[in-house]
């Protein structure tokens, strides 16, 4: 069974006067311990599909199933507790976070508010988290704005696992970082993918990236889906217009120079 | 081979809570007139510093030591000096400089110091001929005969990440753009406002006749930065900075970018700095890349050497980590899959 299955999800905005579409008609599903990648030139509503996933927006139609449930119909505690098992990680991890709390506070905020550890216990479970995100335990004390851009996405990705999720939405979690850091990031996101079989929507405008760890991509345009499937295949020949665009834009260091 | 600008010992410290942060230990470098250079390294390595510095724009705690030498002859003359041919005249080469034969002005030099107050002791001081005296911070190469040292917007284009940061968000575009062309080449307010139309074709802005009345909001972010980029060289500068001027663009805006920057180079024969973080987009576009590293130049080379044979560990470390769509993917390397 798939951990998300979207069908027909379309959500509307304004500009100016007139109704579009950001998201028109879109559906996928992403399978236990898989990434599902969302690429597609700015605006063509990645971040609103990361946002409808996450119930930050509601939808103008369409279904949303999680872990098998009608997470559009969910509220209350039972929304509260599915919630648990679906976390985010953002490009910018200090606009996610108060810059000046501890990185303490930041991992304490989800055991506490899910009910994961008693408070004696938290202590404990915070360095664990640190430890599994690849951090000294030393680093609890510190404030958010004191550590690095690579840390910080570590401390975003300690908080995201924190309440053993079966989803990760990252969008644009690595746009942001040197390559030799996003590197070690995204080795450390599929570690945690195999060891714990989490499943990732990561949304990326980087084909390289995405070619580099996802299994299956999503091509979007103003919208709706252009074309999808194995990742290596449609980007080794993008049959969209987009995808083609896309492909040829991507900077290549093999390219012989005019 | 002339450079159009030589950097020598370049330091630079900012002040920070009281603490010294040296963000730039001694660079050296020079940019060949008419080439394309790009400036790689990761973030805090000292890029954006080494144009800033360059452009005169440091902030005002920043401490700045060493020399830069900016070719004058080089430079564009002020119109009514300018050469008939519009050919720029041969700068003498270094060395030569006050022997030139050809009437040509000696290459503007500033040798940078904070009034003497420690270390940052500069080799040329004393034949610094109209140099800045006394204590005042320069921010910038103070001119050395008032044409001749670079000037920011005639001499120099720099265009930034954000565009927003250098367009003004209640000015129409145009009169932005008409006005550097004003300030600069002395034109009338009619010429220049032409001049702006003509720039907003050259940067193939779609509609250049509502564009010219149109606000920054209006536009796209790639659009924003063709019309920066109009603004950057619309007094016709020898050189042009680009700092990560397409890292807050899609990919696909951002080749469309890549490409306008390479023809208007081409075409008015400017010298172009190309600063980036991504050593593959660097390598598309520059003739020669150098690489900064906490704050030091560690390998400067032309492109296919430099990316095929790359001499400083470093180097191949940024090579490896890049994730070209060649790249043997992650998930093969650590056997997972779904
Ligand atoms: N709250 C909103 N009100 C109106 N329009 C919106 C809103 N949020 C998004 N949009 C519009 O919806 C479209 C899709 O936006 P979205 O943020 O999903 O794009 P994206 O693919 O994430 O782009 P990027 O690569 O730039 O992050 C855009 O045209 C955007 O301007
Ligand atoms: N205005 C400033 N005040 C204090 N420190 C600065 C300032 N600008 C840059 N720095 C510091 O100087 C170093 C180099 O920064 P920068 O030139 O911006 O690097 P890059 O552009 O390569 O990312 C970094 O350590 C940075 O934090
Ligand atoms: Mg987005
Ligand atoms: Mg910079």
């Amino acid at each position: 069974m798939s951990v998300l299955a979207v069908s027909s999800l379309t959500k509307r905005y304004r500009r100016g006067s007139k109704p579009f579409a950001a998201v028109d008609d879109v559906s996928f599903e992403i399978n236990p311990a898989e990434t599902l990648a969302l690429a597609g030139p700015s605006g063509s509503g990645k971040s609103t599909i990361a946002r409808l996933v996450l119930r930050l927006i509601e939808p103008d139609a369409g279904r949303i199933a999680f872990e098998g449930a009608d997470f559009l119909a969910l509220s209350g505690a039972a929304l509260r507790a599915r919630r648990a098992r679906l976390q985010m990680v953002f490009q910018d991890p200090l606009a996610a976070f108060n810059p000046r709390a501890t990185v303490a506070r930041v991992l304490d905020d989800p055991l506490r508010i899910h009910n994961i550890a008693t408070r004696a216990e938290r202590p404990r479970r915070i360095a664990a988290l640190l430890e599994r995100v690849g951090l000294d335990a030393g680093l609890a004390a510190r404030a958010i704005h004191e550590i690095s851009g690579g840390q910080r996405q570590r401390v975003a990705i300690a908080r995201a696992i924190a309440t053993r999720p079966s989803l990760i939405v990252l969008d644009e979690a690595v746009s942001a970082l040197d390559v030799s850091v996003r590197g070690q990031i995204l080795e450390l996101l599929l570690d945690l993918q195999r060891q714990e079989r989490i499943a990732y929507l990561f949304i990326s405008h980087d084909l390289g990236v995405i070619r580099a760890v996802a299994h299956r991509v999503v091509i979007l345009d103003a919208g709706r889906i252009a074309e999808s499937g194995d990742a290596r295949a449609v980007i080794a020949d993008p049959q969209s217009a987009i995808g083609k665009a896309l492909v040829a834009a991507t900077p290549r260091l093999t390219r012989s120079r005019p | 081979m002339t450079a159009l600008l030589s950097i020598r010992d370049l330091r630079v410290r900012y002040r920070r809570d009281g603490i010294e942060v040296p963000a730039l230990k001694g660079v050296g470098l020079e940019v060949v007139a008419g080439e394309r250079l790009a400036i790689i390294g990761e973030s805090g390595s000292g890029k954006s510093t080494l144009a800033l510095a360059v452009a005169g724009l440091l902030a005002r705690g920043a401490e700045i030591g060493g020399t830069l030498e900016w070719s004058a002859s080089q430079s564009q003359m002020p119109r009514s000096f300018a050469p008939p041919s519009g050919l720029p005249a041969i700068s003498p080469a270094r060395g030569e400089i006050g022997s030139s034969a050809d009437g040509s002005s000696p290459p503007a030099t500033l040798e940078i110091g904070e009034g003497g107050d420690d270390g940052l002791i500069s080799p040329l001081a004393g034949e610094m001929p109209g140099r800045a005296e006394g204590g005042v911070p320069e921010r910038r190469p103070p001119a050395i005969g008032e044409n001749q040292a670079p000037r920011l917007g005639r001499d120099i284009g720099f265009v930034f990440q954000d565009p927003s940061s250098s367009l003004d968000p209640v000015m129409p575009v145009g009169k932005q753009i008409a006005e550097v062309a004003c300030t600069h080449l002395e034109l009338t307010w009619p010429e220049a406002f032409a001049k702006a139309k003509t720039l907003l074709q050259r940067v193939r802005l779609p509609d250049p006749d509502s564009a010219l009345r149109a606000y920054p909001h209006q536009l796209s972010g790639g659009q924003k930065q063709r019309v920066a980029i109009a603004a950057a060289i619309a007094a016709g500068p020898r050189l042009l900075i680009a700092d990560e001027a397409t890292s807050a663009l899609d990919t696909i805006v951002q080749a469309e970018i890549v490409a306008l920057i390479r023809r208007l180079v081409a075409e008015d024969g400017m010298t172009l700095i190309f600063i980036s973080h991504d050593i593959a987009l660097a390598a598309s576009l520059a003739d020669r890349i150098a690489v900064l590293r906490h704050g030091e130049l560690v390998e400067l080379g032309e492109t296919r050497r430099l990316i095929e044979a790359p001499r400083h560990a470093y180097t191949r470390g940024l090579l490896e980590a890049h994730l070209g769509l060649d790249a043997k993917p992650l998930l093969d390397r650590q056997g997972a899959s779904a």
